[in-house]
């Protein structure tokens, strides 16, 4: 795992000595709000409903057990008990105190987190495949790419002023698990037809008001020529990208009006002109970064038949068949926690969970986790001998849950109840639908389903990417909800499609019932799942069952 | 038309409204009620005079309890003034 140099330790402590001395100058009536506010954004420190909220970025997701255990330290020391994981992979507090923002990001700082790039039109934390240095089709490990950009972005002047924000995700897979056809820029890790590594990238995908799926900006860019590459199109955004409109102002926006064909150009007209300076890292620094991810030692792990371990524990064995993928070492597997425990808020982890969490990276998985942008914590690297070792102590702490990648996985934003842009509330909607069809065997037979909810337009809940999307609305004053389906984050990325007109929160869950039945009575067996016979057969049949129920309740 | 004055004490960050006598109280329900937008944007104005004390003011519409008790009118406001639905936490555990 990246750990931080000399330079990196300075650069946080500074800046956390910087902010403590404008909030005193706050406090003291020296800096007005309007003043204010756009430094305290600068360092993740937003008003929210209740309180002050704080999101601290985690860069690709990776936490180490010191980590984790210190942010549950923050939640103890200066919040309600517990945080909240968000689709960014960051962690958000939402009952923060002025007076304590100067120590929490001093704790922060302790082990090399801060919260810096988590607001604001700046290059937003980049964000990754959760499975990464794990997976078994790995081309390569996205991190170190993630981390390098993560350098070049940070305090960048050119692109502390950009039009709006900018979100930039890495997959080293052509499995997308980083959603990255949905980020203003996303990245792939690809092999050209020499054998050379290099990367995909997309442009100008996102959700959000105008959801866009990335268009191909470039099939292969050499490995060495990737920061020439994203300083060419940070170079066109910046001149050319809308300032007049926020709403307007995303990249996607300007692959839109120019068209993706002139982006391009204007984008290479660029990059050829400075793709022969020696503006790249040097090979020793970008060496130093990968050297930092390279994988534990795996080979003094002995075989282990987790079959055995199944014997006499069905709940295990459950929870093993949804919770655990392969890993790339055939005695190791990639372990799921699951955030989602119906009837609980979806991504928020107690500051006990969080303690065991780290006590078991710490103890069976080489000290590592990551969080996933589903919302869920990862332990990339468990030998298979410990896999009921911690599946037992998981147990202990409600975070046993055998739901990954079914209907109560629920990803749900903090909507009305946390978030002040929200049109409604999306976690109870979650806590619902999780809690009605979380009996296992409903839950086994329904299948792979991701259902995703946004508490408003933006999008933070991934709605338009969801098998089902719910998007909270308002309606003079009445909390409504939108159906949208058919969406999908991944390699074969889709926009969901709506229904139609929106329900109201306790209709809204009979016509997820309707749904899921129209699929249910009709799939072609157990083996289409609900994404495929959704796209075998299209919107009509669920219109009519969710529009007719609708009319006869 | 009916509204109160609402913001958030700069240091704790906690939800406050403003009273008759010009206190700041955490109960929306002590807040002062304005029947007229003269009496609203007055209040309005004095809190530029509290700005070291407060984050950002401004003013919300109300309906009143067969009481005579101000009741935020909007979802968002109605969470503001009690806490969120998720967890009991905030002002519902503060209220009787
Ligand atoms: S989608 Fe809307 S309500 Fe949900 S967190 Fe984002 S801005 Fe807030």
């Amino acid at each position: 795992m990246y750990s931080y140099n000399d330079f990196d330790k300075n650069f946080v402590r500074q800046r956390v000595n910087e902010f403590r001395g404008q909030v005193q100058r706050r406090i003291d009536g020296v800096l007005t709000e309007e003043e204010f506010k756009p430094l305290r954004l600068q360092n993740g420190l937003y008003m929210q409903v209740h309180s002050y909220m704080i999101r601290i970025a985690i860069p690709y997701g990776t936490l180490s057990s010191k980590q984790i255990r210190q942010l549950a330290l923050i939640a103890e020391k200066y919040d309600k008990g517990y945080g909240h994981f968000t689709t960014r992979q960051n962690i958000q507090y939402n009952w923060i105190k002025l007076s304590d923002v100067a120590d929490l990001l001093d704790d922060l700082a302790e082990v090399d987190m801060h919260a810096i790039q988590t607001s604001g039109n700046c290059i937003r934390n980049i964000t990754s495949d959760h499975f990464a240095g794990a997976a078994a089709d790995e081309i390569e490990d996205p991190r170190p790419t993630a981390e390098l950009l993560r350098q070049w972005s940070t305090g960048h002047p050119e692109y502390a002023f950009l039009p709006r924000k900018f979100k930039i995700a890495v997959s080293g897979s052509p499995n997308d698990r980083a959603a990255i056809a949905f980020h203003d820029i996303g990245i792939c890790v690809v092999k050209n037809n020499n054998g050379e590594t290099g990367y995909k990238i997309y442009i100008g995908g996102g959700q959000g008001r105008t959801p866009r799926i990335g268009r191909m900006l470039s099939k292969f860019i050499p490995k060495k020529q990737l920061l020439n590459y994203l300083d060419s199109v940070m170079h066109v955004y910046n001149r050319f990208g809308r300032r007049d409109n926020i709403y307007k102002a995303r990249i996607k926006i300007l692959v839109d009006e120019l068209g993706i064909n002139e982006t391009r150009r204007q984008i290479y007209e660029h990059y050829d002109s400075i793709k022969n300076e020696v503006r790249q890292p040097s090979t020793d620094i970008a060496k130093f970064i990968t050297d930092e991810f390279s994988p534990p030692d795996f080979s003094n792990v002995k075989k282990h038949d987790l079959e055995k371990d199944f014997i006499g524990s069905l709940l295990f064995k459950n929870w093993a068949e949804t919770n655990l993928t392969p890993h790339r070492d055939p005695n190791h597997v990639i372990v799921s926690i699951s955030l989602k425990k119906p009837g609980a808020t979806p991504g928020d982890a107690s500051v006990k969970q969080m303690r065991v969490l780290a006590d078991l990276a710490e103890q069976y998985a080489y000290d590592e986790l990551c969080v996933s942008h589903e919302q869920n914590i990862i332990l990339p690297h468990v030998p298979k001998q410990h896999v009921i070792k911690i599946y037992n102590k998981l147990n202990e702490v409600d975070l046993a849950t055998s739901n990954i990648g079914m209907v109560s996985d629920i990803i749900s934003c903090p909507g009305m109840d946390y978030c002040k842009l929200a049109t409604a509330r999306s976690i109870p909607i979650a806590k619902q639908i999780a809690t009605r069809f979380s009996d296992l065997k409903t839950e086994r037979d329904i299948g792979p389903l991701k259902i995703k909810i946004s508490g408003c337009i933006n999008a933070c809940g991934h709605h338009h990417i969801g098998h089902i999307g719910i998007l909270g609305l308002d309606r003079g004053g009445v909390e409504n909800y939108q159906i949208t389906l058919g969406g999908d984050g991944t390699e074969d990325a889709h926009i969901g499609e709506r229904t139609g007109p929106g329900f109201s929160a306790d209709k809204l869950i009979e016509a997820i019932e309707a749904i899921i039945n129209v699929y249910l009575n009709n799939r072609k067996n157990r083996n289409e799942t609900f994404l495929n016979y959704y796209r075998r057969v299209g919107l009509s049949p669920f219109k009519l069952a969710i529009y007719q129920n609708k009319l006869s309740k | 038309m009916k509204k109160i004055l609402t913001a958030n004490y700069l240091l704790s960050g906690k939800v406050i409204y403003l009273t008759s006598d010009k206190k700041w109280v955490e109960n929306s329900e002590d807040a002062v009620v304005f029947n007229n937008q003269e009496d609203a944007d007055n209040a309005l104005a004095f809190t530029d005079t509290q700005i070291n004390i407060l984050q950002s003011a401004y003013l919300i519409d109300v309906l009143l309890t067969a009481k005579g008790v101000p009741k935020p009118k909007s979802n968002q406001e109605l969470i503001r003034a009690t806490g969120p639905t998720n967890y009991f936490h905030g002002k519902q555990t503060e209220k009787n």
